[in-house]
């Protein structure tokens, strides 16, 4: 097994590399770089001053070596944990990331919560009154939630709070908790912000996973050692949760391993939208002005977290069920 | 005994008359500053002052000390740099007449203008209380300006004739600056925006750490992140010519500026300004930024927001104001039009560009839009419908002569005439000579129009859209392009773009992208063709000639002419003599629905706002020539 796990983790190397080399080649594609675009912007509110300076800036960023040398020292940086800096304010990539992370990992872990927490009860729920009232209704709760992208009902809800109580809820805190250290108001009032892009979040997970949960538990409830359970006069609450829930679980653990990347690069169109300092919008920002190495570490780290998820699932997998094995 | 004439008494006594003559003007002399400084610890406000502190009138009355201005900004900082950093050698006059004095004493030309001596204010001092010095721009001009290992090229104006000009130090608050040839309009160039003379004065005393000759530094990254318009303002710590100082910065959250202790400006009263004290800004990404301030607007969260509201909008913003406690005013964005249409004369296809030289061609194009829909539709009626031409607040303008041609000009070609326009493709020979419903060239082969068109700017989409139908009217096929910015500027260079609509701008006369109305210089906002303008722009080295003749080849000479002469008044003539070609022989660029109003959300408890301002682009300088020094908060 530890042998596995090794040569797993061995394997991220190269497709990290692979990843690295394909996202590289698409960056540079688009016909004007990071230098173009910025004079652009410049010029279009009236700067000209930058127009005619774009070998200098190229030569302050790096963007003047040729491609190969370009990618090599980004893949050697990224290796010794130099991951460069931003174009547009010129700070490292490491410090704008880590900035951003807290509230990331917070608003996507919550709605993770949320989303698995009441999407898993609520589907087996679903599966064992199949058709009667209760179902029918989680069914057609289940259908909105998967069909309403996230974001619309992020900014549903930011209209309607802003109507009854006043308030923006753009962001994550009122200005006055911006950049303050770690107090309860502070809590309290992140708090105030978050459920709306939480509960956005989670209403369109919690619909997907009630879904899942629902189909697997329905298939194995049709199977005969179900009715052998019962025969054997276990109580109903046993017979579900302790045997078929656990043998339904299955679909759900490989879910499990997308946890990881969703917790850094998930409902990226509803952060954008609701101006929440997370990674996602910062990745969404450098890739449109192709500022290419805050946008490459990003990816970087989706990457990772994308092959460190798969890993822990199969693992995860393995552990709970005995019929999979590795060799 | 006898009363004797005692020189040395005589003496005594007119030195202590004159000791309290002195006192008592120095008495009369008196400042006042915000009661914020009473405890701390600094020196007097008269010691903080320049000898010559420059007197604001207010706009309507004198202001009282205090408050916290509210305002909502993208993350990119653009128009807050307008709000807080303008702070230039001469700043435009409130009503863009001119220029008036600012961080600059004074200057004067000789008769040639070709040197002019600039005059420092005496006293000036940085947000930190270190002395502003002509020593200061002496270090931004040898060492950093000068230096070929510094990444700072010539600033805009200060090459004529394609030698930079001369600086030379006259003493401690005087620097003579020497071109070699006549510079009349160089101060006007400074006073642009957030992003010349205003960048020109650095603190040399805290830059010095920064820069490789004078520190252990080995690269120019922090000196350049220190002097950049695009990253100056977030650089915690650095000392300012500002009203006020950055102190507290969050990317992508929020930015707090707090008064500057050491500012150089008094109003008419001896109040040091500014008088407010805080400007607290929320900072959102591109696509939540619309929400942002329409949300914090109408629930009274901003006390002045100049932009960033979407046009859609407006009619929310103005409904609300009763309840978010504010007035709207409507400055104007001052655009040309939105979107107008490039005509590119270096474009590949000789058949096309022959249709485009036939003056006829496109006013038959320009006749045949019904720009009053274009308005309703898309610009909810809220603009003008105009033919492309510049700014009317353009100082060329300001005469009767200028403001008739101007009339004409934004009006030419303008009527809605689909006959006229039919007749008048007809009288030049394109029609429908193969009878598949499409007008053809005049040598029959088949006339297809693209027109590139940016696909982030939707009411360009939305008007090109209507544009097309009107077209298809009149029997020219026309296909829109829309493609990303780049991808167009790349096809703009290679000569592969017939027509490019471009979204709102605005532009005057000689000071701000004189290459929108002749063909100058080669960037991708010059008309006429790009490699045109790079060909008179490098004289004759890259790009290719206007048709020899054309009316494009008189527009440059008509540049040249304008640029060179020395006199305002007869410089002012030869523009309107360059601009009669535009109506004589164009439309050359064509224009649809422009003047497009930009609402400025003013709080009920804000003073001192005029009601007038131009936010089309950054070079005249609002909100910054509006001084918001002397807004203040009536409570």
């Amino acid at each position: 097994m530890w042998v596995y796990i090794a040569r797993r983790i061995l394997a991220l190397i190269p497709t990290l590399i692979l990843i690295m080399l394909v996202s590289f080649i698409i960056m540079q594609l688009p016909p004007a770089d990071f230098v173009d675009q910025y004079v652009s912007r410049e010029a279009a509110r009236g700067n000209t001053s930058v127009a005619g300076q774009e070998e200098m800036l190229r030569q302050q960023f790096g963007l003047d070596q040729s491609l190969p040398v370009q990618f090599v020292s980004w893949v050697g940086g990224v290796f010794t944990g130099n991951l460069g800096i931003s174009f547009t304010d010129k700070r490292q990539v490491s410090e704008i990331i880590m900035d951003r992370l807290p509230a990331t990992l917070a608003i996507a872990g919550m709605a993770f919560l949320l989303s698995w927490g009441v999407g898993i009860p609520l589907g087996v729920y679903s599966a064992t009154h199949q058709y009667r009232a209760g179902d029918v209704a989680l069914t057609g709760i289940a259908f909105v939630g998967i069909g309403l992208p996230d974001f619309l009902l992020a900014l549903l809800f930011l209209v309607a709070a802003f109507y009854v109580t006043g308030d923006v809820l753009l962001g994550l805190s009122s200005p006055e908790f911006v950049g303050a250290s770690l107090s309860w108001g502070k809590v309290v009032d992140f708090m105030s912000y978050a459920w709306l892009s939480v509960v956005a979040v989670a209403f369109t997970g919690m619909a997907y996973i009630m879904r899942v949960t629902r189909n697997n538990m329905l298939e194995e409830l049709g199977k005969p050692y179900v009715m052998t359970l019962r025969a054997k006069g276990l109580p109903e609450r046993v017979v579900i949760w302790r045997h078929v829930f656990r043998n339904a679980i299955n679909p759900l653990v490989m879910l499990f391993g997308q946890v990881l990347s969703f917790l850094i690069n998930g409902f990226a169109i509803t952060s954008v939208v609701l101006n929440l300092p997370t990674v996602q919008a910062t990745y969404l920002q450098a890739t449109l002005l192709q500022d290419t190495y805050l946008a490459g570490a990003i990816l970087v780290l989706i990457a990772m977290t994308v092959m460190l998820g798969n890993l822990i699932s199969d693992l995860l997998l393995a552990w709970i069920d005995p019929r999979v094995r590795y060799d | 005994m006898t009363l004797r004439w005692n020189p040395r008494g005589a003496l005594a006594a007119l030195s202590l008359a004159t000791a309290l003559l002195c006192t008592t003007a120095a008495v009369a002399q008196t400042y006042q500053q915000s009661p914020l400084f009473d405890g701390m610890d600094l020196p007097p406000v008269a010691d903080r002052l320049p000898d010559a502190p420059l007197v604001l009138e207010p706009v309507e009355s004198v202001g009282t000390y205090g408050g916290t201005l509210r305002n909502v900004s993208p993350e990119d900082l653009g128009w807050l740099r307008q709000l807080i950093m303008v702070e230039p050698w001469a700043k435009w006059e409130r009503d863009l007449n001119g220029i008036r004095p600012n961080t600059l004493e004074g200057w004067t030309w000789n008769d040639a203008y070709t040197e002019v001596t600039l005059d420092f204010r005496e006293g000036m001092l940085w947000s930190d209380g270190a002395p502003v010095t002509a020593d200061d721009f002496m270090f931004f001009w040898n060492d950093m300006v000068l230096n070929e290992a510094i990444p700072v090229t010539f600033p805009g104006g200060t090459v004529v004739n394609s030698e930079p000009m001369t600086v030379e130090k006259i003493d401690d608050f005087t620097v003579k600056l020497t071109f070699s040839g006549p510079n009349p309009l160089f101060m006007e160039l400074a006073s642009r925006g957030h992003y010349n003379s205003s960048l020109w004065l650095v603190p040399s005393h805290y830059m010095r750490q920064f820069h490789p000759d004078y520190s252990d530094v080995t690269d120019t990254a922090a000196l350049m992140a220190h002097y950049e318009n695009t990253t100056r303002l977030q650089q915690i710590g650095m000392p300012t010519l500002s009203a006020w100082v950055i102190t507290d910065y969050t990317p992508g959250q929020r930015i707090v500026a707090q008064r500057n202790p050491y500012y150089w400006k008094v109003d008419s009263a001896g109040n040091q300004l500014p008088y407010i004290d805080t400007i607290d800004t929320t900072l959102a990404t591109p696509a939540a930024v619309g929400q942002a301030t329409l949300l914090n607007a109408i629930g009274g969260n901003v006390d002045f927001q100049p932009r960033d509201f979407a046009l859609a909008d407006y009619s929310v913003l103005l409904s609300n104001q009763e309840a978010g406690n504010y007035t709207v005013k409507m400055w104007s964005r001052g655009d040309f039009a939105w979107p107008w249409i490039m005509i590119a004369y270096d474009h590949v296809d000789q058949g096309i560009v022959d249709l485009f030289y036939m003056p006829d061609f496109l006013r038959a194009l320009s006749h045949a839009m019904d720009r009053n829909k274009i308005n309703d539709i898309v610009s909810f009626g809220l603009a003008t419908p105009r033919q492309f031409a510049l700014s009317p607040e353009s100082p060329e303008f300001q005469t009767p002569e200028g403001q008739a041609l101007y009339e004409e000009w934004s009006n030419s070609y303008i009527e809605f005439d689909p006959a006229l326009a039919g007749s008048l493709l007809d009288g030049i020979g394109v029609v429908d000579a193969d009878g598949e419903g499409w007008r053809d060239r005049p040598d029959g082969s088949r006339l297809q129009l693209i027109i590139d068109v940016p696909a982030s700017s939707q009411e360009s989409i939305n008007a090109m859209d209507l544009i097309k139908q009107d077209w298809e009217a009149i029997g020219i096929d026309l296909i829109l392009n829309a493609l990303e910015w780049s991808a167009i500027d790349a096809r703009a260079g290679n000569g592969e773009m017939m027509m490019r609509a471009w979204p709102s701008a605005s532009g005057w006369g000689l000071l701000s992208a004189a290459t929108v109305w002749a063909p100058i210089e080669g960037f991708t906002w010059s008309m006429g063709g790009q490699s045109i303008g790079r060909f008179f722009q490098t004289g004759g080295v890259e790009g290719q000639p206007a048709r020899p003749g054309s009316m494009l080849e008189r527009l440059q000479e008509a540049y040249a002419v304008a640029i060179g002469t020395v006199d305002p008044v007869e410089r002012d003539a030869a523009l309107l003599a360059a601009y009669r070609i535009h109506i004589d022989e164009g439309p050359i660029t064509l224009g649809t629905v422009g003047e497009h109003p930009s609402p400025v959300v003013v709080s009920n408890r804000l003073r001192n706002v005029q009601d007038t301002g131009l936010t089309g682009g950054w070079d005249l300088g609002f909100p910054g020539t509006a001084d918001p020094e002397q807004f203040y908060f009536a409570d």
